[in-house]
């Protein structure tokens, strides 16, 4: 029986060359009236890696594909494996630990906790995982996202793209072996929204992780390994090298 | 986990602690003040039952007149403790959901909320100790002017009371915390990320079935007094309100989505922005509103009940006496010319019967020693006074129900009244255990049992069994129409007598010392629940800024902001004060339908009216404080 707390967080998960994988996946929220099918039977590998994109139009499912894939919501039925664990059979705390060391999560919005400062927030993967903070790798995010002289601040004293500027160092920490981010700068204009995730590819590059990110941007998009396009809660279609203007007119066409 | 990782996780909390310090701060001004209350209630009864003489007012009295005050205070103090923490922890749901989806587990989060919980209760709890030491210090003079506590009495200082206080509130807080923690732990990390912050929808199977427990226990505790009248008492009728507004805080959410999405369907109020929008939050927010009317209906509840049965008790005492005296005039005076007033009232003319009556007063054991706490023991004998009466030639009738009062005129030999609490189960042949003021013990036989207990005491003897001492009264029948003539001629001769109606309101009446003493007590009780809820209100409407911002921003005016919290604080106000009044009845009606003839509520109407009014006050104060520190 391999416990999840005996995998080491350094070692390497991607032994095999899917980071993450999806077997016949369905997730239903029972809704009062009637049910809602949020993912009807999705199978999907992603490349260890890689940067794949999600695409869709609005309620097609991508945040809820995300929240199954990362292990934050469980799936109604189906396989998850993220590296060499299958997460659709651990148990809600072994899920915990096993997400807080191997996968990253960055939201829209609500990334913080408004009473710990941004140092403190980047702290929490390392306290929750009763490891004491690395100062060196700390002050070195900081630095990757720009951050270096706002350690102290509150999130409230954030602007919103430097509050998810933290958000992904902190998604970055503990250095997981996927990073899952929903609309990371959906909030944010497109100029700030580009440099954020210029920072976040980058890092992600270099410390050879998986990146898999929900956008509605097809600039974004187009930069990606790999784009998956979902409707209805069903995976439509995959592709690689489109380029701007052909991923919006597929999103577009999905939309009808 | 290493110790650094541990100071990180301690970090967390203390800065939670300090950014949530005005709920924080009220939860623990509501611990402090429960611990003062249990505490204070604590050190006097440890005191009298300290007293060395156990006839002195101290042990005879302090006990009991604490007991009952402690007992309605502990329900309190354990109820409003856990709410407090409850909602308090309800306001930080997001934070919570928000730690899972960085990788809290449920366990982490648990023991985060319990070793918060426990830190605020055990600091409270000290401090509760101190102003409960220093409140029973000040209840000394009010407790000597009722004759309660001998003047010079001092309260004894132990550890017993607020360990006392350690044990029943610390494991309240305890559960409190983790059942709220329970909620944020099963939390869908998910749920962080949801713009929502509106409460889940669904209650709990368990919670419902809590819920239709605590209302069928409720009307058990109602009803007990229709079958057992003696049981009746502030306490039954509080105990049964306390049950009631429990299964209303339980099932409160559901209550407050059926009522609310009424609200919302009445066509008069739509296009009122202010309405629609309080009763559209009423229904997102349905615990938390929960949260806010349960204490508040507290509020009424209890000080209906309490003041309600009293009354009705003493009604009931006041018919019951009534009942039991064919006398048409009465003389009191001190017992040593008890003699000779009998032997001049019997011998006047117009006279036909004369009966005496006087008090001794006597220890009854109710339990078996217990050798383990010695100083305990006094809480085996309940102190009593003994109605001896000589003679009755049936001017007094207890209404006898086995047994004969004849049997008394033999000598250790008792009547009992039915419904004496202390004493369940005796009946005609069994023997009390009595313990008298000169330190004799002896165990008289019940000769019979009686059913006027409220009205004439729990135990009659005969001068054959005790001597009485103090004050002695003398009963007199008059022939039909002489009562006047009778009245005058005995009062010439130096034994003024009174009308028996007068007597009877006067007896009843009784010590207004003693009324005094647990108004006061009451009013503590009731400034502790205001002061709870108006906290709980100021929790319950703290955490809006962002909704008051957000409404700002969509175009909601200051005025229609007021407006709105202005219909939100009356609903929970008048909300408070009906289910407050609904959860009291059940208790006030089988008080009065099992004690007296006719019907009566024994509500004072400008008591009730006060007690409503107060509730809308802080309903509306809890609103607006909220909204000031909201905006500060
Ligand atoms: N907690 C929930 N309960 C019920 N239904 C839900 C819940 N969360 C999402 N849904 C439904 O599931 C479907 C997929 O939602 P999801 O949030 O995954 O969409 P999305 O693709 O992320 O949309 P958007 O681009 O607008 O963020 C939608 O129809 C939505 O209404
Ligand atoms: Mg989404």
């Amino acid at each position: 029986m391999t416990h999840p707390s005996a995998v080491s967080a350094t070692a390497p998960l991607t032994t095999n060359r899917t980071a993450v994988s999806l077997t016949d996946v369905h997730k239903t929220y029972p809704g009062g009236a009637q049910p809602v099918h949020a993912m009807r039977g999705v199978t999907l590998a992603i490349a260890a890696g890689s940067f794949t994109a999600v695409m869709g139009p609005s309620g097609s499912g991508k945040s809820t594909l995300l929240n199954v894939a990362a292990g934050l919501d469980g799936p109604t039925s189906g396989r998850i494996v993220i590296g060499d664990t299958d997460v659709s059979h651990l148990s809600a705390d072994a899920l915990t630990q096993f997400r807080r060391r191997h996968v990253g999560f960055i939201f829209q919005s609500y990334n913080l906790l408004p009473h710990l400062t941004v140092a403190e927030n980047l702290r929490l993967p390392w306290w929750l995982d009763g490891r004491m903070a690395d100062a060196r790798r700390e002050s070195e995010l900081l630095a990757a996202v720009g951050l270096s002289d706002m350690a102290h601040r509150l999130p409230s004293e954030l602007s919103g793209g430097q509050a998810q500027r933290v958000a992904i160092a902190r998604a970055l920490a503990t250095q997981p072996a996927v990073i899952f981010a929903d609309e990371p700068t959906g909030a944010l204009d497109s100029h700030t929204g580009a440099a954020i995730l210029d920072a976040l590819r980058e890092a992600v590059t270099a410390f050879h992780q998986t990146l898999v990110m929900v956008t509605h941007d097809p600039q974004v998009a187009a930069a990606a390994d790999e784009v998956v396009f979902l409707a209805d809660g069903a995976v439509v279609d995959r592709a690689a090298g489109l380029t701007a203007p052909q991923l919006s007119q597929r999103v577009l066409e999905l939309g009808r | 986990m290493t110790a650094v990782a541990a100071a990180g996780m301690r970090q967390v909390s203390v800065r939670a602690l300090r950014a949530h310090w005005p709920s924080a701060a009220g939860v623990f001004l509501t611990v402090v003040l429960a611990a003062a209350l249990m505490v204070a209630s604590g050190v006097l009864i440890e005191s009298g039952l300290r007293e060395s003489d156990p006839f002195s007012p101290t042990a005879m009295m302090l006990p009991a007149a604490m007991g009952s005050f402690a007992g309605v205070a502990l329900m309190l103090a354990v109820f409003v403790v856990s709410q407090a923490f409850a909602a308090a922890l309800r306001d930080r749901r997001r934070e919570f959901a928000l730690l899972r989806a960085v990788g809290a587990t449920g366990r982490q989060v648990r023991s985060l909320i319990t070793t918060e919980v426990m830190a605020i209760s055990a600091v409270a709890l000290l401090a509760g100790g101190v102003a409960g030491w220093w409140g029973a210090g000040a209840l000394v003079p009010l407790l000597t002017s009722s004759g309660i506590v001998e003047p010079g009495f001092a309260p004894s200082p132990s550890p017993w009371p607020l360990l006392g206080a350690a044990v029943l509130l610390l494991p309240a807080a305890w559960i409190a915390g983790r059942l709220a923690a329970r909620e944020m732990a099963r939390l869908s990390p998910t749920a962080a990320v949801g713009t929502s912050t509106a409460d889940a929808r669904a209650l709990s199977p368990g919670r419902i079935v809590a819920a239709w427990i605590c209302a069928g226990a409720g009307l058990l505790v109602t009803l007990t007094p229709v079958f057992l009248p003696g049981a009746v008492g502030g306490a039954a009728g509080a105990a049964s309100a306390f049950l009631y507004l429990i299964a209303v805080g339980l099932a409160g959410p559901a209550l407050v989505l059926r009522a609310a999405t009424w609200l919302t369907r009445r066509r008069s109020l739509q296009g009122h922005a202010a309405t629609v929008l309080a009763s559209a939050n009423a229904r997102g927010f349905s615990r938390r509103l929960t949260a806010a009317v349960v204490p508040l209906a507290l509020l009424v509840s209890l000080g209906s009940v309490q003041t309600g049965v009293n009354h009705t008790v003493a009604q009931a005492a006041a018919q019951q006496l009534g009942d039991a005296l064919a006398a048409d005039l009465v003389w009191q005076g001190p017992s040593e010319q008890a003699v000779d007033a009998r032997e001049a009232l019997a011998g006047a003319p117009g006279v036909e019967a004369v009966a005496t009556t006087g008090q001794a007063m006597v220890q009854v054991r109710t339990d078996s020693a217990d050798e383990d706490l010695p100083f305990l023991d006094g809480l085996n004998w309940e102190a009593g006074a003994v109605t001896v009466l000589e003679d009755p030639a049936g001017l007094v009738d207890p209404g006898v129900t086995a047994g004969d009062m004849a049997d008394l005129a033999e000598p250790d030999t008792v009547a009992i009244a039915a419904d004496g609490l202390t004493l369940p189960g005796m009946g005609v042949g069994d023997r009390l255990e009595l313990r008298w003021p000169d330190g004799t013990e002896t165990s008289p036989r019940v000769v019979a049992v009686y059913e006027r207990g409220l009205g004439l005491g729990g135990l009659i003897m005969s001068p054959a069994t005790a001597s009485s001492s103090g004050g002695a009264t003398v009963y007199v029948e008059t022939e039909p129409g002489a009562a006047d003539a009778v009245a005058a001629s005995t009062s010439d001769a130096g034994f003024p007598m009174i009308p028996a109606a007068e007597y009877v309101e006067a007896a009843v009446a009784g010590g207004s010392d003693d009324s005094r003493l647990s108004n006061v007590l009451l009013m503590v009780l009731l400034a502790f629940i205001g002061i709870a809820a108006a906290n709980a209100l100021v929790i319950a409407t703290r955490s809006r800024t962002g909704e008051f911002a957000l409404l700002g921003r969509l175009g909601a005016t200051r005025r229609q902001l007021r407006a709105m919290l202005g219909v939100e604080a009356a609903l929970v106000g008048v909300g408070a004060v009906v289910i407050g009044t609904l959860t009291a009845l059940p208790g006030l009606i089988a008080a009065s339908l099992a004690m007296v003839r006719g019907f009566s509520l024994g509500l004072d109407p400008v008591f009730y009216a006060s007690l409503a009014g107060a509730t809308v006050v802080i309903a509306f104060l809890g609103v607006a404080g909220a909204r000031l520190r909201a905006r500060a």
